[in-house]
């Protein structure tokens, strides 16, 4: 299966999400590989990979590059600033796909996309099956994962390659915020029919991060998995 | 204020955003301000030039100089045109793929003559004879070969350039930055490929008829040729004092340690740590400089 994690708006937790699945998948013994599209290069870091590997950009390119190991079933491809050359951001938006039929390695592939650079997302949205929106309860999201939507809607009715399937995850949920609470009768209004996942505020999701560790190498129980597991369970029944 | 009428302004606000995001979506995907060009292949005599005349003069050395490294590797980097074959970017490409495509050498020399006399610079008789053995020499088969069917590879950009003159400048702009993408391994496999073709690294100045590498190399990735040296070589670039980082991260670090020591002689433990320290470093930035 690939995933791409998107949204139109920054920080809503997107690196946090694609790390924590990534972690689970591979966990439960199913080969994955984060390819890391943000030139911020956080889900490189954060997984504890080095940053000045050869990753996304050379495999973009057509060059050689490196999946760099992280725990067993699990590996990354880094993100560098290099992404944001002209050179990948003239390529054609099925260049991905592309690549991968010829190196289809993994079974899961999570490409986590940047906010803010629609040609990456666009590389990613192509050559996914699945992708998850991530929100948080605040305008600029609703925003943004409009703009996502419309785009993926407009490939699927055009019969065009990419994602045919997708959900909204809400993500750093807090019920006793007020917005928080009122996200998913919001989104039920914005978006309705598009199924809905919650991922709660939960400190272990960026301690995780902190440690450079994959989420379940360095907790094995904690609500922010129950969330990811359920989103999990969604991802298999696709 | 209440927590309802919080969660009421939020869906508001969520409609007002939702619209705005719809428009995102729309400019996006009318197509208008995505420059994603797609790589093809056009007859040469199909491209035109640049509808409001060139950007900047053409140099007819620069011309040549490509011309060589065309007709040995190929046109590595496409020109880039717009939806009705206007040039955008690659001029000086441009010329020397038209340069390569002429078979009768007079022809050949005319023409650049030509491209020599549209700028305001004239060719020195001492030169004359090795720009004239260099355009005899232009390796008019290979490009037949490489270019059979006559087409060039090329970048279509989906734009207008009579029509939309900022973006095509502003495309040839950015198309001229990338040039400068290539990497130190790029160039040593380059570097390997011209010296198969006969270019050769000349210690000075090249003789009659000699093509110099390093010269070749940086006429195609449009560094400079100190740079292409550096990158040969694996030599680091020094900073602009001379020295380079570790030295100079070394240097800040004993001044430091100077300082410190001259204030603790009460403690003495601690001092002769430092010193012992103090004459590691010492040693060690003495073999750095020592060594290059």
């Amino acid at each position: 299966m690939k995933i791409a994690v998107v949204s139109g708006k920054g920080g809503v937790g997107k690196t946090t999400i694609s790390c924590g699945l990534a972690s689970m998948l591979a966990h439960k013994g199913e080969d994955t590989v984060v390819m890391d599209l943000d030139p911020q290069g956080n889900a490189t870091w954060g997984l504890g990979a080095d940053l000045n590997a050869p990753g996304s950009y050379y495999m973009l390119t057509g060059r050689e590059f490196r999946y760099q190991h992280v725990t067993d079933n699990l590996s990354v491809i880094a993100a560098s600033q290099e992404l944001l050359s002209h050179e990948v951001q003239r390529l054609n938006p099925e260049s991905l796909s592309d690549r991968l039929e010829s190196l289809n390695i993994a079974e899961h592939w999570i490409f986590d996309c940047p906010p803010g650079n629609e040609h990456l997302e666009k590389l990613a949205i192509v050559a996914a099956d699945i992708a998850l929106v991530i929100v948080d309860a605040h305008p600029y999201a609703i925003q943004g994962a409009r703009r996502v939507m419309i785009e993926l809607e407009d490939r699927r009715s055009k019969g065009r390659l990419g994602a045919k399937t997708w959900s909204l995850v809400m993500s750093r949920l807090d019920k006793r915020r007020s917005m928080d609470k009122a996200l998913p009768k919001v989104l039920e209004k914005q978006f309705p029919g598009i199924d809905q996942h919650i991922v709660h505020q939960d400190t272990p999701l960026s301690a995780a991060t902190i440690d450079r560790t994959p989420l379940m190498t360095h907790t094995k129980k904690c609500r922010g998995i129950n969330d990811l597991e359920k989103i999990y369970q969604w991802v298999s029944n696709v | 204020m209440s927590k309802k009428s919080m969660e009421d302004k939020f869906m508001d606000a969520a409609d007002s955003a939702s619209k705005a995001g719809q428009a995102l979506a729309d400019q996006r995907m009318s197509g208008k301000y995505s420059l994603t060009g797609r790589d093809g292949r056009r007859p040469l005599k199909n491209i035109k030039s640049r509808p409001g005349g060139s950007t900047r003069t053409i140099n007819p050395y620069h011309v040549l100089d490509l011309a060589e490294s065309i007709s040995t590797l190929g046109l590595l980097q496409p020109v880039a045109i717009d939806k009705n074959n206007f040039l955008i970017a690659g001029e000086h490409r441009l010329e020397a793929c038209r340069l390569l495509e002429i078979n009768d050498i007079e022809t050949r020399k005319s023409h650049w003559k030509q491209i020599l006399n549209n700028t305001d610079k004239k060719i020195k008789a001492s030169e004359e004879e090795l720009i004239s053995n260099r355009l005899n020499e232009l390796n008019h088969k290979d490009f037949e070969k490489r270019y059979s069917d006559k087409q060039i590879s090329v970048l279509v950009l989906p734009l207008d350039a009579k029509e939309d003159v900022d973006s095509a400048l502003a495309s040839e702009a950015a198309e001229n930055e990338k040039r400068q993408n290539y990497s130190k391994e790029e160039i040593s496999r380059l570097a390997d490929k011209l010296k198969k073709a006969g270019f050769i690294e000349p210690k000075g100045r090249p003789k009659k008829g000699e093509r110099s590498l390093k010269k070749a190399l940086a006429v195609i990735s449009g560094k400079s040729y100190r740079q292409i040296e550096r990158d040969l070589s694996g030599e680091k670039r020094p900073t602009h004092d001379g020295l380079f980082n570790e030295e100079k991260e070394l240097l800040k670090i004993l001044k430091l340690i100077r300082k410190f020591e001259a204030n603790i002689s009460e403690d003495h433990d601690l001092f002769n740590q430092l010193r012992n320290i103090h004459k590691k470093m010492d040693k060690h930035l003495k073999n750095l400089l020592k060594n290059e």
